[in-house]
């Protein structure tokens, strides 16, 4: 019986992303533009989306746990990776450009601002890379899980210190209002709960996955 | 846990990697590209933007 997890399997998709989204971009992916629903802290809907979403993940795991486990892990293995192709793209265009966004948090030594610039977008690129095209799954989850904590060790630190810098995980733009770095961190920490769980999958290449 | 992860592809990997990062350092255009050790100047915060 595949029909039905597919199904629920297809909105927890949906409303996944569009949470994620609406977490990440609160000003462009909210139903509050257009005067449908007056909640103020559109953040909230993204994180209820998620919710919602994981909820929806139960029935399908009940009805067939080994057809669930391989669409997640095909969708996870996907979406994250494809997520670290994307975010790694304007930081290796433009390494000095990400170096000076890593100096406004005063985090690292001032020697190690630019070997971290020019190192961690490769690191975000290929291991995004692997996590779709090889199957060294742990390996490569292992890796990304250890770059998310350093994104969150960065974002509440910059909130602690009050720097009101953005995130600079998909762009880099000048220093922006704090409130950014509160939803990076958020999403990110919703991004580690799939993330982790691709721990516990087998090494396997997508195909294969897919196959058998 | 070392026996968990395959470590050869871990480290293969990762010096791939930093590979990458030198030769995109060398390959890029003279104002994006950095100096291998050194930092970047913290500039002024901006006003608080209002909610």
């Amino acid at each position: 019986m595949k029909t039905i997890p597919a199904i629920f399997l297809f909105f927890a998709t949906l409303l996944f992303t569009m949470g994620v989204f609406e977490i990440s971009f609160p000003d462009i992916f909210s139903l509050t533009n257009y005067g449908i629903i007056s909640w103020k802290y559109n953040i909230h809907l993204g994180i209820t989306d998620c919710l919602i979403s994981a909820l929806l993940i139960v029935p399908a795991w009940r009805i067939n746990k080994e057809f669930t486990q391989k669409i997640l892990t095909v969708l996870i293995r996907l979406g994250i990776g494809g997520m670290f192709i994307f975010a790694s793209y304007f930081k290796i265009a433009d390494p000095k450009g990400f170096a000076i966004l890593i100096a406004q948090y005063q985090f690292l030594p001032h020697n190690l601002v630019n070997l971290w610039a020019l190192i961690l977008p490769q690191f975000e690129f290929w291991f995004g890379l692997a996590l779709i095209v090889t199957p060294f799954v742990k390996e490569c989850t292992l890796v990304i899980l250890a770059m998310f904590a350093s994104f969150m060790i960065a974002l509440i630190w910059a909130l602690a210190l009050d720097l009101g810098i953005t995130c600079g995980c998909f762009q880099i733009d000048g220093a922006q209002s704090k409130a950014e770095a509160w939803t990076a961190l958020i999403r990110d920490l919703v991004l580690i709960v799939p993330t982790s769980w691709l721990l516990t999958r087998k090494n396997r290449s997508i195909i294969k996955e897919v196959i058998c | 846990m070392l026996k968990f992860f395959n470590i050869k592809f871990l480290i293969g990997l990762g010096l791939f990697c930093v590979l990458a990062a030198v030769v995109n350092n060398l390959r890029a255009p003279e104002d994006k590209s950095v100096e291998w050790i050194g930092g970047q100047e913290v500039l002024e915060k901006p006003p608080e933007i209002p909610q």
